[in-house]
């Protein structure tokens, strides 16, 4: 076991190599000067080559790649072009508002959409499995974005009961505790609901698989056979092994949830890593660009690790690998 | 069309979902081979006086949108760019894939290790990051452009899942004894493992045009993708109008009711190549 410990914790740290490698000449393969948005404020030759120097852009690529890795290694993002401001700060700014967004949606996929896969699985071919199929496919259809915008006609300028953007009112800071996670939690409905929504299909059809194929399982029949309440046999049964490969979903969310936001946090105006993303590419801001996605990729990697872990942690069979 | 195909589909259409996914998609292409042909022109009325943002009424079923063109005729004119752009992407996805999949099945060794391993590097790297960055290359991507980038990020999983079909398939009896009969290496890798790897490929690839076409709407409304005034759904919900519904309603629905017809059949395509979890 410590072996394929080994070589997992090798392989991850293989893929995180590469993941740099590629970020970091797909963002140089941008044309045009990244200091060209500088340059458009009527700079002078020897100013924009002053600042060209600064970030290092006047070296070659692969010392710029090079200064780029122990840069990394030393836990230095390198300094955002727009904000003039170290990458790590910036970022550490906006993750807290999309772990929270991303926090929820989880949240709500591992325990609605567990349970509900976990119904279907259990009454399958039933009216209520087609309902839940039909119903989590639709949801998987729809843009994101563009369930957002019609949640925001509908709750916040129809309705009016639900704020349509941002993640605080403009007077938020003057209010009790209380009231402040009251207009935070009123903030983040429409938010988490249309993440959740376009999402929740992902979760059901995997638990839905997984409990199937326990139900078919020997020791499902036996016992059932030895004439368990069906209560006892799912819950303390089945559902415990079928929960298993949910755990390692894990690993495929994080990318799901990180394409999610950059969609639904610009539809909210959400002020989270994904609207940060959107921005940097707008000012062709590419050490923050470079950031935002190095974090993320890094996160999936780890994710993955952390899923096989817990699968390793979960079933003893493994253990003897 | 090959007999197995015949088959997969027909096994398609005895499930009501699939039936219902192939019907609507059926009516969805027709659509985009005759419906702007059907319709005003989209571009007709631009700026005609008092046509500005009417809403959905006689002469105008999905309404108007601010530069006073039907929005009907540009849903259905976009009905041809989506479909095509994500189909296109996808067959290129679809080779790609199964190409590098077959490669690193078949060979093994260190080029599958540097295979799967840079596939495992391009998965981690979240798709709408490379793609925004890719697009905003050009200043207004042109339409092969756009479909070369689409394809050119969507054949990871596609790559991955040939792989593991093409590993299983080289151990099947009928592989080796094909070998010991000498036979050459590409006739194993296009006689015995590519018929065989097909089925997957085919369901991932019909998932991978709704996918793709969440992602084209998806660029378009970040104003990336396609440009006005192409009628593409994403660019039409990218120059909405907030207090006029209509102009962002059809065309996103026009999206979900195409997505939902493709992965209908692809969902049916699925649990007729493996019909464990049907």
């Amino acid at each position: 076991m410590i072996r394929w410990l080994a070589g997992r914790l090798a392989q991850a740290l293989v893929t995180l190599a590469l993941v740099t490698i590629i970020t970091f000449f797909l963002m140089r393969l941008a044309p045009g000067d990244p200091m060209a948005p500088v340059g458009d404020r009527q700079m002078s030759e020897r100013e924009v080559l002053a600042l060209r120097a600064i970030y290092g852009l006047d070296q070659p690529l692969y010392r710029q790649f090079t200064a780029y890795v122990s840069g990394l290694l030393h836990g230095d993002l390198g300094t955002s072009f727009s904000q003039r401001r170290p990458v790590a700060t910036v970022v550490a700014e906006r993750l807290p508002a999309t772990l929270l967004l991303g926090g929820c949606v989880l949240f709500i996929n591992f325990t609605l959409g567990v349970w509900l896969g976990a119904r279907q699985a259990v009454r399958r071919g039933s009216r209520f499995d087609h309902l839940a199929s039909t119903l989590s496919l639709s949801g998987y259809a729809m843009p994101s974005f563009w369930l957002g915008m019609l949640l925001i006609w509908l709750f916040a300028i129809h309705f009016k009961v639900l704020p349509a953007s941002g993640m605080r009112d403009l007077f938020a800071a003057e209010l009790p505790p209380a009231r402040r996670a009251l207009d935070l939690l009123r903030h983040l409905v429409l938010p988490v609901t249309t993440l959740s929504l376009v999402t929740l299909a992902i979760t059901m059809r995997h638990q839905r698989s997984a409990m199937l194929e326990v139900l078919r399982l020997d020791y499902v029949r036996t016992a059932r056979a030895k004439g368990l309440p069906e209560r006892v046999v799912l819950r303390r049964h089945a559902w415990r092994n079928a929960i298993f490969p949910t755990v390692t979903l894990l690993g495929l969310w994080l990318p799901v949830i990180a394409t999610g936001a950059v969609f639904v946090e610009a539809v909210f105006s959400w002020p989270g890593l994904g609207s940060l993303a959107q921005d940097a590419i707008g000012n062709r801001d590419y050490p923050l660009l470079m950031g935002t996605s190095m974090l993320t990729s890094t996160a999936v990697v780890i994710g993955g690790l952390l899923a096989d872990l817990g699968y390793l942690l979960l079933d003893p069979r493994l253990h003897r690998r | 069309m090959s007999p197995g195909l015949r088959a997969l589909l027909a096994d398609v259409w005895r499930r009501p979902s699939g039936r219902a996914g192939l019907l609507i998609l059926a009516g969805l292409v027709l659509t985009g081979l005759v419906g702007p042909y059907l319709v005003v022109d989209p571009f007709a009325m631009v700026d005609a006086v008092g046509h500005r943002l009417l809403p959905p009424g006689p002469g105008h079923p999905f309404g108007t949108d601010n530069l006073s063109r039907d929005i009907l005729a540009r849903v259905v004119n976009g009905a041809r760019i989506s479909l095509s752009v994500a189909t296109l992407a996808v067959l290129l996805s679809a080779t790609v894939g199964t190409a590098v999949g077959l490669c690193a099945g078949f060979f093994g060794g260190w080029p599958d290790v540097l295979l799967m391993r840079s596939v495992d590097a391009a998965l981690a790297i979240p798709r709408i990051f490379v793609l925004l960055l890719l697009v905003a290359l050009w200043e207004q991507i042109p339409l092969p452009a756009l479909i070369a980038v689409l394809g050119f990020t969507s054949w990871f999983g596609t790559s991955r899942l040939v792989r593991a079909e093409a590993l299983r398939i080289r151990e099947e009896p009928f592989v080796k004894s094909a070998e010991a009969l000498g036979a050459s290496r590409r006739r194993i890798i296009f006689r015995h493992l590519l018929p065989n790897v097909l089925g997957p490929v085919l369901v991932s690839a019909t998932l991978g045009v709704g996918d793709l076409i969440l992602v084209e709407a998806g660029l378009s409304y970040f104003g990336l993708g396609m440009h006005p005034p192409t009628p593409s759904w994403g660019a039409m919900i990218h120059e909405m109008v907030a207090s006029a519904p209509w102009t962002y309603l059809f065309p996103g629905l026009a999206i979900v009711t195409t997505v939902l017809s493709v992965n209908l059949v692809g969902e049916a395509l699925r649990d007729a190549v493996d019909p464990r979890n049907a």
